[in-house]
C-alpha cells in the first residue's frame, strides 16, 4: 500500500468518527455577505460588506501566505477586491445596466469575523435601480447567501439571494422628497449618536458637570430646573454647532486628516472633559468645552457617515437634517439622565458616585481608548 | 416611591453606558489604525484556497481530500462556512444527478454537517448498493438514522459493522442507538469496558466514543465521571469546540455555572459556545449585557433569513431563555423537531410548550417519545411538568 493511500485513509477514519458528532456543535453561520441598497435620496448608494475570508477563498489576499490576512495586505488588495465585487453584482435601472463607483476603503465586524465593507456611489441613466442580480462565490459555495436590505422611502425591505434567486426586481419609481430626505437623515442622525459610545460617553461627561452649575471654580447644585434645561440646550446645542462646522469640513475633502489621529483626539475630548469634572481646569463655561471639543467629533462623524449624499443640491439640507438629528439624540439622552441625576444633585450619592465616580471610569476608559488607539495596541478584550 | 424609581432609573442608565463601552457596536465600518493590523485568522490546516482549488480542478482525488480537509475543520472549528466550500468543491463534479463514486462519501458528510439528511441518504443509497464492505458509509447511514430518530434502521447499519470494524466503534455505534432506551445502563457499562480496552490510536475515534460515554454517563447519573471523561477529552481535543460545547451542556444541567464562566471567553468566538456563557449568566441573574445579546440575535437573525435555518435549535433556545420570546421558541422547536430528535431536541421542543401552555401541538411528539420508548431520565421532569399543566388546566 503506497503511503499515500494511507494517508488518505486515515484521513477518512478521522473524518467518519468526527462526523458523527457534527450536528452537536455547529457555532458559526454559513458564509453570508450583507448589502445595504439605499434609494431614499436623490442618489443611490450600495454598501456591500463581504467576508474577508471569503475574500481570501476566492481571490487570495493572503499574500504572505502566513495565515493571517493584515490590514495592510486588504489595502494592498483593495482595487483587485473591488473590482471582483463590481463583476459579482449587476444594477440595473429600466433594463439599462447602472455603473458603481467606490468610496472609501473600511472594514466592519460581523458575529462571524472581519468583513471588507465597500461602499458605491450607484449611477444609473435609465431612472431609479429597479433590478439587481447577484452571482458572488456561488459557483465555490452552494450555501452562499447575499442578505439584502433595501431602503426605500417608504420602508425597508429584505431580501436573501441564493442559487435559486439571484435575481430580484422591486419598484423604487416613487419620487423622493427632500422632506423625505430630510427626515430619513434625523433618523441617521439620531441612531448614530446613540450607538456610538465615544460620543454617548463625552456627552454623558459633560451632561454630569451641567447638574452642578459651574459658574464659579467651585461646583455648586442648581437651584431651578430652568436653569439646568437652559444649560443643557447650551451644552448640546454647542456640541451639535461645532460637529456642523467640522463634519462638512472632512465629508467634502476640505482636509483629511488620518483616521488614527482623529480616534485618539476623540478619546483625548473624552479624557479631558472627564477629568475636568474632577479637578476643574479647562477655561470657560461647560458649553464652551463642548463647543471647543465637539470640533473633534465633527472629524468623527465623517468618517462613519457612509450614505450622506454629497454631489447633489440636496446635499446640504441631508447634512442639516443628520445634524438636527444628532442634536435630537442628544436631548433624548439627556432627558433619560437629567431627572434622576437632578433628584440626587445635593446628595452624597450624586457627588461621590455620579459626579466623581462615573467620571472617574470614564476617564479610566478614554485613557485606555487613547493609549490604544495612539499606539496600535490592545489593552483589553472591551 | 418617587426616589426608588429614581433610584432605579439611575442604575439602569449606569449600567447601559457600561454596556456602551463593552463592545463594538457591530458592523459599523472602521478603518484600523495600522497597515500591521490583524483584521482576519485563516485555518492553518488548509491551505492555498480557492485559488488553488480551481487550478487543481481536473483531479478528483485531490478535490476528494480537500473537501475532507474542509469538512475537518469545519467540524472541528464548527464553523459551517468551510462545509459549505467542501459542497461547493463537490458540486463541480456533478453532472446531473452523479458525482464520480469516490466524492459521493464526501458530498453525504457535507448534506449531513448541514442537515441535508434525507440529500445524504440518497447520496449514500448507490454508493452502499455498490459496496456494501464501506463501513465509513454505514456508520455515516447510521449517525443519520440516529439523529432522525429512526433507531430500528439505525441499529440495522450498526449491525452492519458487525466483524467489518474495530470493537470499539462496534461498541459504540451500538451503544449510541442504545442510549436513549431502555438499554442505556447496559450501553454505558459496555462501552466503558470498550473504552478501557480499546487499543485504537486513532484519537478521533477514541474523542467520539469517549464524548459518548460521557453522555450515557450522564444519563445514568454518574455525573461526576461524565465531567471527568469530557475533561479528559478536551484536554486530548485542542482546539475542538464539541467537548467544550458537550461541557457547557452537562455544566448548564448540574447547575456549575461559575466553572462554565471560567471555561468560556466572554467573547469566545463561537456563538454557541458563547450563548451557553449567557444561559449560565442567566442562571446566575448575573447577565446584564445588551451588547452581548444584540450580537448573539445579529447571529441568530441572519440565520432566520435563509430558507433552511441551520441553527433552529440553539435559535429556540436563544428565543426561550435569552430573549424572552417563548412562542418564537416554540415554532422554532417545533421546526427543529422536523430534522432532528436527539434528547437536546425533545429538550427543547417540550420546554417551549411547557413555556407557552400548548399541550396540543407536541402530541405527535409525546406520542413518537412513548412510540420509540424514549427513556432518557434527563426528559421525566419535563413529562412530569406538562402532565401537571394538563392538570391543572383541566
Amino acid at each position: 500500500m503506497q503511503v499515500e493511500d494511507r494517508v488518505k485513509i486515515l484521513i477518512v477514519i478521522m473524518l467518519w468518527a468526527t462526523n458523527l458528532l457534527s450536528t452537536t456543535a455547529i457555532a458559526h453561520k454559513p458564509s453570508d455577505s450583507y448589502m445595504t441598497l439605499d434609494v431614499t435620496g436623490p442618489s443611490t448608494w450600495l454598501r456591500w460588506d463581504i467576508a474577508l475570508r471569503d475574500l481570501e477563498y476566492a481571490n487570495g489576499i493572503d499574500l504572505d501566505g502566513d495565515r493571517t490576512i493584515s490590514w495592510g495586505e486588504v489595502q494592498q488588495r483593495y482595487p483587485r477586491i473591488i473590482a471582483f465585487a463590481q463583476r459579482q453584482i449587476e444594477l440595473s435601472a429600466s433594463g439599462s445596466l447602472c455603473t458603481t463607483t467606490p468610496r472609501e476603503q473600511q472594514l466592519a465586524d460581523h458575529t462571524d469575523g472581519t468583513y471588507a465593507a465597500m461602499i458605491f456611489d450607484v449611477h444609473c441613466t435609465a431612472g431609479g435601480v429597479d433590478g439587481l442580480r447577484y452571482d458572488l462565490l456561488f459557483d465555490r459555495d452552494p450555501t452562499h447567501r447575499g442578505l439584502l436590505n433595501l431602503r426605500l422611502p417608504e420602508g425597508e425591505q429584505l431580501y436573501t439571494l441564493s442559487p435559486e434567486q439571484r435575481e430580484i426586481a422591486f419598484d423604487t419609481s416613487a419620487p423622493v422628497s427632500p422632506m423625505t430626505t430630510f427626515v430619513n437623515r434625523i433618523t441617521e442622525g439620531t441612531k448614530h449618536i446613540l450607538s456610538g459610545p465615544d460620543h454617548v460617553l463625552f456627552l454623558i461627561t459633560l451632561i454630569l458637570a451641567a447638574v452642578p452649575l459651574r459658574s464659579t471654580r467651585v461646583p455648586h447644585p442648581v437651584s431651578q430646573i430652568r436653569g439646568l434645561v437652559k444649560e443643557l440646550l447650551l451644552i448640546t446645542g454647542a456640541f451639535t454647532l461645532a460637529h456642523s462646522l467640522t463634519l462638512p469640513i472632512t465629508l467634502f475633502d476640505l482636509v483629511t486628516l488620518p483616521g488614527r489621529w482623529v480616534e485618539s483626539a476623540i478619546a483625548l475630548s473624552i479624557l479631558l472633559a472627564a477629568v475636568n469634572n474632577l479637578y476643574p481646569f479647562l477655561p470657560g463655561r461647560s458649553w464652551a468645552i463642548a463647543f471647543s471639543l465637539g470640533l473633534v467629533h465633527g472629524l468623527g462623524f465623517a468618517s462613519d457617515l457612509a450614505g450622506l449624499t454629497l454631489s447633489t443640491e440636496s446635499a446640504l439640507l441631508a447634512l442639516a437634517g443628520f445634524n438636527l438629528g444628532i442634536e435630537l439624540g442628544q436631548l433624548a439622552l439627556a432627558m433619560v439622565l437629567v431627572p434622576p441625576l437632578y433628584l440626587y444633585r445635593n446628595t452624597h450619592l450624586y457627588r461621590i458616585l455620579a459626579l466623581r465616580g462615573v467620571s472617574a471610569v470614564i476617564a479610566i476608559i478614554a485613557l485606555v481608548w487613547l493609549v490604544e488607539r495612539g499606539f496600535d495596541t490592545r489593552l483589553t478584550t472591551l | 416611591m418617587r426616589k426608588h424609581y429614581s433610584t432605579k432609573i439611575a442604575c439602569r442608565v449606569i449600567v447601559w453606558m457600561f454596556a456602551c463601552t463593552s463592545g463594538v457596536n457591530a458592523a459599523i465600518p472602521y478603518v484600523p489604525i495600522s497597515p500591521n493590523t490583524i483584521v482576519s485568522k485563516l485555518p492553518q490546516t488548509i491551505t492555498g484556497g480557492g485559488t488553488k482549488l480551481q487550478a487543481e480542478n481536473n483531479n478528483a482525488t485531490k478535490a476528494r481530500n480537500q473537501a475532507l480537509e474542509h469538512i475537518a475543520y469545519a467540524q472541528r472549528s464548527g464553523d459551517a462556512r468551510y462545509f459549505g466550500y467542501a459542497l461547493g468543491i463537490l458540486k463541480r463534479w456533478q453532472h446531473g444527478d452523479t458525482l464520480p463514486d469516490e466524492l459521493l462519501v464526501p458530498m453525504a458528510m457535507a448534506q449531513q454537517a448541514l442537515h441535508r439528511f434525507d440529500a445524504a441518504l440518497d447520496t449514500l443509497k448507490p454508493h452502499l448498493n455498490r459496496h456494501p464492505e464501506d463501513t465509513q458509509a454505514w456508520l455515516i447511514r447510521a449517525g443519520i438514522e440516529q439523529v432522525q430518530g429512526r433507531y430500528a434502521a439505525a441499529r440495522r447499519s450498526c449491525e452492519q459493522l458487525l466483524g467489518r470494524s474495530t470493537t470499539l466503534v462496534e461498541i459504540s455505534c451500538a451503544a449510541w442507538t442504545e442510549r436513549y432506551t431502555a438499554n442505556a445502563q447496559m450501553a454505558y457499562q459496555a462501552l466503558r469496558s470498550a473504552v478501557r480496552h480499546a487499543t485504537t490510536t486513532d484519537d478521533s475515534v477514541l474523542n467520539w466514543s469517549l464524548i459518548l460515554l460521557a453522555e450515557l454517563a450522564e444519563i445514568n447519573a454518574d455525573y461526576d465521571y461524565a465531567e471527568q471523561v469530557l475533561r479528559w477529552v478536551i484536554e486530548r481535543a485542542g482546539d475542538d469546540i464539541r467537548p467544550l460545547t458537550a461541557l457547557a451542556d452537562l455544566q448548564l444541567r448540574r447547575g456549575h455555572t461559575q466553572a462554565l464562566l471560567a471555561m468560556i471567553e466572554p467573547d469566545h468566538p463561537s456563538p454557541a459556545l458563547r450563548m451557553r456563557r449567557m444561559l449560565a449568566l442567566i442562571q446566575q441573574g448575573t447577565l446584564s449585557s445588551d451588547q452581548q445579546l444584540a450580537w448573539l440575535r445579529q447571529h441568530f437573525d441572519a440565520g432566520n433569513r435563509r430558507e433552511r435555518p441551520l441553527h433552529q435549535r440553539d435559535a429556540a433556545i436563544a428565543n426561550l431563555y435569552l430573549f424572552n420570546e417563548p412562542h418564537k421558541a416554540f415554532e422554532q422547536a417545533l421546526g427543529n423537531w422536523q430534522q432532528q430528535r436527539e434528547f437536546a431536541d425533545v429538550e427543547i421542543l417540550l420546554s417551549t410548550a411547557l413555556a407557552i401552555g400548548d399541550r396540543t401541538r407536541i402530541q405527535d411528539a409525546l406520542a413518537w417519545l412513548d412510540e420509540t420508548q424514549f427513556t432518557d431520565p434527563r426528559i421525566n421532569p419535563l413529562r412530569q411538568a406538562l402532565s401537571e399543566d394538563r392538570g391543572d388546566a383541566s
